[in-house]
C-alpha cells in the first residue's frame, strides 16, 4: 500500500502539466498576475520539493487527512466520501446482474452440455468478454435511449432523492459493467459445475438413489460455487477499472470519474486518495471472499 | 446575418459606459420587459434583427416600458421549478474566488453585483441605482438601492459594499477578483446609501468589471464572518432572487425563491436547480425528454433535429471566437510569409459549413467577435486562396511547404476542425501534426513551455464586455499568454489609448484599427465566430440570451400547459 | 477426446532437458488446434482481419484520411458500405486501416511485456530470496492499480500518442507474464533435469535460458493470447479517452471516440469500428480458450 502510494505520487509528478494551470480558463490567464500564480502554488504547497511534498502528504494521511482538492475546492476525503457510494451502487447492481444472469446460465449450460442452449450461452459469454465496454455502452445508449427511448441515456440522481429515477439511470451503466462480469461468472459456473458433476461423491450420491435434481441442488451447486466466488473476488478490481470508463461515458459522479478527471486535471491529492481507497476496497473485497469461502467450504475455515 | 449586421451599429451606440445617472428605478420595469422576441423565438426566425426597443434613444425608459405588449402577450405566472443543465460541476460559491463560467451562472441565482448589463452588452444599474464618474475618471460615486436585504436578514448598505471591496482588495485574502479590480485603490462610505470608489488611474474598463462578469458580486459580510471562508463557499448568502437550498457536489445545486426580493413580484419561479450534464448530446436529450428546461449549449449538429421539435425553442447568437496562435519566436512561423501562407491555405468556408453547419459567422481575422462593439463589420470574411498561399511559401523560401505541431484540446468541434485545417494545409505542402492535449498541459505550453508546439489552438467562448479582454492578455507585448511572441508598439499603443478614451465611438475606431494590425501581422488566425446556441422548453417564457453566454434565467416564468 | 489423448503425452514430452524440438512442438500444437473447429474458425477470422487490414486501400477506393466535404455524414450505401464520417471519409476504409493499429496494439505491447515479464519472472523464480521478493512486490504494485487508472496515469506521463499508448499498455501487461513464468520456474527449478544440468556445471544463465525457459512456453502462449485481446481493448479505451492514436489516423478506439458525438445523427461511425474490435477480440479469445484447453489440461475436464 505504501509502495502503491509512493508509485502514484512520483508517477504523477513526472507527468508534464501544472495542476494550477488546469484551474485557469483563458479568461483567468488574462487576469491573474504572476504574484497571484505564485501565491496559488504556495497555497497548495506546490512550491516545495517533490520529496517533501510526499512526506507531508504521507504524514497527513497517517493523521487521517487525505488532503485538499485543488480543482474541486473541497477536502479529498469528502470528495471520495461522496463518490464512493455511487460507484458502490453501480458495482453492486452490476454484480447483481452478473450473478442473477451468469449463474443460472452457467448451470443451464453445464446441465444441458453440448446442446444448442450450451452453445448459445457460451457464445454469449465469450461475446461479453470480448465486447469493449465503451462500445457496449454506446450500443445500449443507441438502442435503449435513442432508437427506443425507454431509458435516459445518462446522468445521475441520488437514490435518496428519487429511487426510481436513480435506478432508471443506473440500468444502462450497470448492464454495461455487468456484461463482462456475467460472462466470466457464467463460464466459471459452467466449467466448475461440470467438474464437480464428474466427481466421485456425486456418483455416490446418485448411486444412493437421489434424483438428479436433488444431487444437483444439494451437493453439486454448493461446491461448484467456490471457484465462482473466487472469480467474483477477482472481478472487484476489474469492476473498479471498468467503472472508470463507464462513469465517464454515462456522466456518473463516481470514484472512477473522479480519478480519471483528477489525472487529467493533475489534481494529485485526489488521484492518490482515489487509488488508496480503491486498493483498500480491493483488499476488503478479497477478505470478504475468504469469509464467503469458509461458509461454502467448512474445510477452509479449519485450515 | 445581414440583418444582424445592419442593426448592430445602432444597438452598439447604446453601449455607453460612462453615464447612467437617472437610470435608477427603471430596472424594475425593464426587467419584465427585457424579454425580446428575437432572443426567444424558435425556428428559422432566430436570426431576426434586434427589436425596435433597443434602437430607441438612450436609456429608453419609455421604449422598454412599451415593448412588453409586442414581446410577450401573456402575463407572468408564478410557481414551478426551473431546471437548468450545466456542462461542468460547480466548484465554489464564493464569488470572490470563483474561476469557472458555471460558477458564475449559479452565482447569478443567489448574488447580485453593483452594475449589470443588458442583452446588448450595455451596462445598466444593478444593486447600484446610479453612478457618476468624476475627478477626471478617477472616482466613481455609486448610489445604492434602498431597502435591499441579504438572505440572512442583514441590510445591504454602503458599509456592506465597502466590506466587500475591502475583502476583494485585501492582499491577505488572496481573492481572485483582486486582479479584476487592480485599477481600484479603495472604497469609502459616504452615507448609508452612497459609496465612493477611488481609482489609481482613469480606466474605462473598471465599470465593466463591477458587473457580475468577473464575479464582483456582493456577499453578505455577516454570513462570511459567521461561517468562515470555507463554509461560506458552500453556503452562499447574497441579495439575489433565489436563496441557496442545497448542493450535492458533482451533480446538482438548488435554490429556492427569495420571498423578500426587492424587485416586485419577482422571481416568478419557486425553485431553480442546476444539474451537471457534461455531454452535449445527453444534455440535448434531457431537454427534449423534458428532464431539464434550459440548456446553455447545443452543438450545431443537433440544431436541425431540435428545430423540428415543437416543445423546444432555440436561442441563437454568436459567442466568442476560435483561433490558432502561431509561435513567431521560432521557425517556421518566424517568417511573416509562412504565417500568411498558413492563413491563405485554410478552407474557412468548409469549416463554417461542415463543422458549424453554416451557423455562427465566418472569421474575419478580427480578434473581436460580432457581439462586441469593437467588431468591425466592414472587414470581409477570410477566404481561402491557394495561389497566394503557394506564392507566400515560395517567398518564404520553402516552396514545398514546412512542418509544425499544433496543440489543442479535444473540446467542441476542435478535433473535427483541426483535421480540416490539417487537410487544407496539406494541399499546399504544409504538414501540421495534431497534438491533442489535456487542459493542464495545454495551458503549460501556452504560458511556460512555448517550445512545446509551434501553434496553439483554442477559443475565447465567454464573451467579454470590454473588447480589451479579447486581446490584452495575449497580443500585447509582454502579456502573460503571448504565445506568439508578437510585439507591435502601435497595437500596444492603441490598447492603452482605448482604455483611457471615454467616447465610445472613438474607442470603437481604435479597436477596429488595432484589429487590422492583427490581420496584417498574423500572430494568429482568428478563423471562426462560433454560434452561441442555447435552448429552452417551449413553456419557458422571458428567456433572454445573455450577452456574455451565461444563462438568462433570473426573470423567466413557466407557462402553465 | 482424441485431441486430449494426444495432448498430454506430447506436451509432457516437452519436459526434457533440451528444448530443441521447437519445430515438432509447433507441429503438434497446430495439429491439435486444427482438430478444433472453434479454433480453426477463429484463426481463419484473425487471418482475414490481418489480410483485410493490410490490403485496406487496395480493396476500397477511398482515402482513409482526406476529408470529402461533399459526402459528410452519409448513411451506409452501396458506394460507402459503412457510411461516411463527420468529414466525409469512408468509414469502411478507415476501419480497415484502423485494423493495422489495433493489430499492432495486440502485438507490440504483448511482445514487449512478454520479453521483460518473462525475464523478470525467470530471474525472480530462479534466484529466489530478496531478488524474488523485490521483483514480485513491484509486480504486485502494478497489479494493485485498477488497470485503466494506471494506463491513463502512464499515458499522462508519457504524453498522448500511439507509441506512448502502446508503451503504457506494455507496462501494465508485464506483471502477469512475470507471475506465470515465476510460478513455472519455481516448480521447474527443482526438477531432476535442472539439477543434473547444475551438477554438470552449467551456469545459472545457461540453465535458465536453455532448460527452464523452453519449458515455460505453454503458459506464456496462453497468457500472451489473452493479453493480446486485452491489449487491443486497452488501446481502444485509451484512444477513446483521447490518449492513444491521434487524429487523423484511424484506430478503432479513436473512431468510436470521435463518432460518439454523432451517435444519434450517424451511429454507423461508431458501430463499424466497435464491431471490428468485438470480432477480433472474440476470435483471439476463442483461440486463447482453445490453446488453454490443449496446453493446460488441468483447467478443464471435459
Amino acid at each position: 500500500m505504501l509502495l502503491v502510494s509512493a508509485a502514484v505520487f512520483f508517477l504523477l509528478r513526472l507527468a508534464p502539466g501544472d495542476p494550477i494551470y488546469t484551474l485557469l480558463s483563458l479568461q483567468d490567464i488574462g487576469s491573474l498576475s504572476d504574484q497571484q500564480m505564485a501565491e496559488l502554488h504556495h497555497r497548495y504547497g506546490l512550491d516545495q520539493p517533490i520529496f517533501i511534498q510526499y512526506l507531508r502528504w504521507l504524514a497527513s494521511v497517517v493523521g487521517g487527512n487525505l488532503g485538499w482538492s485543488i480543482h474541486m475546492h473541497q477536502p479529498v476525503a469528502e470528495a471520495i466520501g461522496q463518490r464512493l457510494p455511487v460507484t458502490a451502487e453501480l458495482a453492486a447492481l452490476a454484480l447483481v446482474i452478473a450473478v442473477c444472469a451468469g449463474i443460472p446460465l452457467g448451470i443451464v449450460a453445464a446441465v444441458r452440455r453440448g446442446t444448442i442452449v450450451d452453445v448459445v450461452a457460451t457464445a454469449l459469454a465469450v461475446g461479453g468478454v470480448s465486447a469493449p465496454n465503451f462500445w457496449l455502452a454506446l450500443l445500449l445508449i443507441f438502442l435503449l435511449a435513442f432508437m427506443f427511448p425507454v431509458l435516459p441515456p445518462s446522468g445521475y440522481k441520488p437514490p435518496g432523492e428519487d429511487l426510481l429515477a436513480n435506478l432508471r439511470l443506473m440500468i444502462l451503466p450497470a448492464l454495461t459493467l455487468g456484461a463482462g462480469m456475467m460472462a466470466d461468472v457464467m463460464r466459471m459456473m459452467r466449467s466448475s459445475l461440470l467438474e464437480v458433476l464428474g466427481r466421485d461423491y456425486i456418483r455416490t450420491a446418485t448411486a444412493k438413489g437421489l434424483s438428479y435434481d436433488q444431487v444437483l441442488v444439494r451437493h453439486a451447486l454448493k461446491n461448484a460455487l467456490i471457484p465462482v466466488v473466487t472469480v467474483l473476488g477477482l472481478q472487484a478490481g476489474r469492476v473498479l477499472g471498468g467503472a472508470f470508463l463507464i462513469e465517464q461515458i454515462f456522466a456518473i459522479p463516481g470514484l472512477g470519474k473522479l480519478a480519471v478527471d483528477a489525472i487529467f486535471n493533475r489534481d494529485f491529492a485526489v488521484v492518490q486518495g482515489a487509488v488508496l481507497v480503491s486498493s483498500l476496497v480491493y483488499v476488503v473485497v478479497n477478505l470478504l471472499v475468504d469469509v464467503v469461502y469458509s461458509y461454502l467450504d467448512p474445510r477452509i475455515r479449519l485450515s | 446575418m445581414d440583418a444582424q449586421r445592419s442593426t448592430r451599429p445602432l444597438t452598439r451606440r447604446h453601449f455607453m459606459l460612462l453615464f447612467g445617472t437617472g437610470l435608477g428605478g427603471l430596472v424594475a420595469s425593464a426587467c419584465q420587459t427585457a424579454p425580446t422576441a428575437p432572443t426567444t423565438a424558435g425556428g428559422p426566425s432566430t436570426k431576426a434583427p434586434a427589436p425596435s426597443s433597443t434602437q430607441a434613444p438612450q436609456a429608453a425608459p419609455a421604449a422598454t416600458a412599451a415593448s412588453p405588449t409586442t414581446a410577450q402577450p401573456a402575463a407572468p405566472t408564478r410557481g414551478g421549478e426551473l431546471r437548468i443543465a450545466l456542462a461542468q460541476a460547480n466548484q465554489t460559491m464564493d464569488p470572490h474566488y470563483l474561476e469557472s463560467l458555471v460558477d458564475r451562472i449559479a452565482s447569478d441565482a443567489v448574488y447580485e453585483s453593483l452594475l449589470d448589463y443588458d442583452e446588448t452588452g450595455k451596462i445598466i444599474p444593478g444593486l447600484a441605482e446610479s453612478w457618476e464618474v468624476g475627478g477626471d475618471g478617477k472616482t466613481i460615486t455609486m448610489r445604492l438601492r434602498q431597502g435591499v436585504k441579504f438572505h440572512d436578514g442583514t441590510a445591504f448598505d454602503a458599509a456592506a459594499v465597502k466590506w466587500n471591496f475591502d475583502r476583494i482588495l485585501n492582499p491577505d485574502e488572496k481573492t481572485l477578483r483582486r486582479s479584476d479590480l487592480d485599477a481600484l485603490t479603495s472604497a469609502a462610505v459616504v452615507d448609508s446609501t452612497t459609496v465612493k470608489l477611488t481609482l489609481l488611474r482613469a480606466d474605462v474598463t473598471v465599470l465593466a468589471n463591477l458587473t457580475s462578469v468577473p464575479g464582483v458580486y456582493m456577499v453578505s459580510p455577516s454570513a462570511v464572518q459567521q461561517m468562515g471562508k470555507e463554509k461560506f463557499a458552500q453556503n452562499p448568502v447574497g441579495t439575489g432572487p433565489f436563496k441557496f437550498a442545497e448542493w450535492q457536489r458533482g451533480t446538482k445545486m438548488s435554490f429556492t425563491r427569495n420571498d423578500s426580493y426587492w424587485k416586485p413580484d419577482q422571481p416568478y419561479v419557486d425553485r431553480v436547480t442546476f444539474s451537471t450534464i457534461p455531454d452535449s448530446t445527453v444534455m440535448t436529450l434531457n431537454l427534449t425528454s423534458g428532464n431539464v428546461d434550459i440548456i446553455p449549449t447545443i452543438a450545431p449538429k443537433d440544431v436541425s433535429t431540435l428545430k423540428s421539435n415543437k416543445d423546444v425553442r432555440i436561442v441563437e447568437g454568436t459567442g466568442g471566437v476560435w483561433f490558432i496562435w502561431l509561435n513567431m519566436r521560432r521557425p517556421p512561423f518566424d517568417k511573416l510569409a509562412n504565417r500568411q501562407a498558413f492563413m491563405h491555405a485554410i478552407d474557412y468556408a468548409a469549416i463554417y459549413n461542415v463543422a458549424y453547419f453554416g451557423m455562427g459567422k465566418r472569421g474575419s481575422g478580427s480578434p473581436f467577435p460580432p457581439e462586441s462593439f469593437a467588431f468591425d463589420p466592414s472587414l470581409p470574411p477570410l477566404e481561402r486562396d491557394l495561389t497566394k498561399a503557394k506564392q507566400k511559401l515560395a517567398e518564404a523560401g520553402n516552396p514545398n511547404g514546412f512542418s509544425f505541431r499544433v496543440a489543442f484540446a479535444a473540446i467542441y468541434e476542435s478535433p473535427q476542425v483541426m483535421q480540416m485545417v490539417q487537410a487544407s494545409l496539406a494541399e499546399v505542402g504544409i504538414r501540421m501534426e495534431l497534438m491533442q492535449t489535456e487542459a493542464s498541459r495545454l495551458n503549460e505550453i501556452l504560458l511556460k513551455d512555448r517550445d512545446g508546439a509551434e501553434a496553439w489552438q483554442s477559443g475565447i467562448l465567454a464573451s467579454r464586455l470590454e473588447p480589451a479582454g479579447y486581446v490584452d492578455f495575449n497580443l500585447v507585448t509582454d502579456s502573460r499568454a503571448n504565445f506568439s511572441g508578437w510585439s507591435n508598439a502601435q497595437f500596444d499603443g492603441f490598447l492603452r489609448e482605448a482604455v483611457q478614451t471615454f467616447d465610445r465611438d472613438k474607442r470603437q475606431k481604435i479597436y477596429q484599427d488595432a484589429a487590422k494590425l492583427v490581420t496584417q501581422d498574423v500572430p494568429g488566425v482568428y478563423y471562426m465566430f462560433p454560434p452561441r446556441l442555447q435552448a429552452t422548453r417551449a413553456n419557458v417564457q422571458n428567456y433572454r440570451l445573455d450577452a456574455l453566454g451565461k444563462v438568462g434565467f433570473r426573470e423567466c416564468w413557466l407557462q402553465k400547459t | 477426446m482424441t485431441a486430449r489423448q494426444l495432448t498430454q503425452p506430447d506436451l509432457q514430452r516437452k519436459r526434457v532437458p533440451h528444448g530443441t524440438s521447437r519445430g515438432r512442438y509447433i507441429q503438434v500444437l497446430s495439429l491439435l488446434l486444427l482438430r478444433r473447429p472453434k479454433a480453426t474458425s477463429s484463426a481463419a477470422m484473425l487471418l482475414l482481419v490481418i489480410v483485410l487490414a493490410l490490403s485496406a486501400t487496395g480493396i476500397v477506393p477511398f482515402d482513409p484520411v482526406r476529408p470529402d466535404y461533399s459526402a459528410v455524414l452519409q448513411a451506409p450505401s452501396l458506394r460507402h458500405l459503412f457510411g461516411t464520417d463527420e468529414l466525409g471519409r469512408d468509414v469502411l476504409v478507415r476501419v480497415l486501416v484502423g485494423g493495422r493499429i489495433s493489430l499492432l496494439a495486440g502485438l507490440v505491447p504483448v511482445a514487449i511485456a512478454m520479453t521483460i515479464g518473462s525475464l523478470a519472472g525467470l530471474v525472480a523464480g530462479y534466484a529466489g530470496g530478496r531478488v524474488d521478493s523485490i521483483i514480485m512486490r513491484l509486480a504486485d504494485v502494478l497489479l494493485a492499480f485498477p488497470a485503466l487508472v494506471l494506463l491513463v496515469a502512464v499515458s499522462a506521463v508519457l504524453g498522448p500518442g500511439l507509441q506512448n499508448g502502446l508503451l503504457a499498455i506494455s507496462v501494465i501487461m508485464i506483471p502477469r507474464f512475470a507471475r506465470v513464468v515465476r510460478g513455472q520456474t519455481l516448480t521447474l527449478a527443482h526438477q531432476e533435469f535442472v539439477d543434473s544440468a547444475r551438477i554438470l556445471g552449467a551456469t545459472p544463465s545457461r540453465i535458465v535460458l536453455r532448460h527452464v525457459l523452453p519449458n515455460t512456453t505453454s503458459p506464456i502462449i496462453v497468457v500472451a493470447t489473452l493479453a493480446a485481446a486485452e491489449a487491443i481493448l486497452a488501446e481502444g479505451s485509451l484512444s477513446f479517452l483521447g490518449l492513444g492514436t491521434q487524429p487523423p489516423d484511424p484506430s478503432w478506439g479513436a473512431m468510436i471516440s470521435q463518432g460518439f458525438r454523432f451517435l444519434q445523427l450517424a451511429p454507423w461511425i461508431t458501430f463499424a469500428p466497435g464491431g471490428a474490435i468485438f470480432l477480433t477480440v472474440l476470435a483471439i479469445n476463442f483461440l486463447g480458450d482453445a490453446l488453454r484447453d490443449i496446453l493446460d489440461p488441468t483447467l478443464r475436464l471435459d
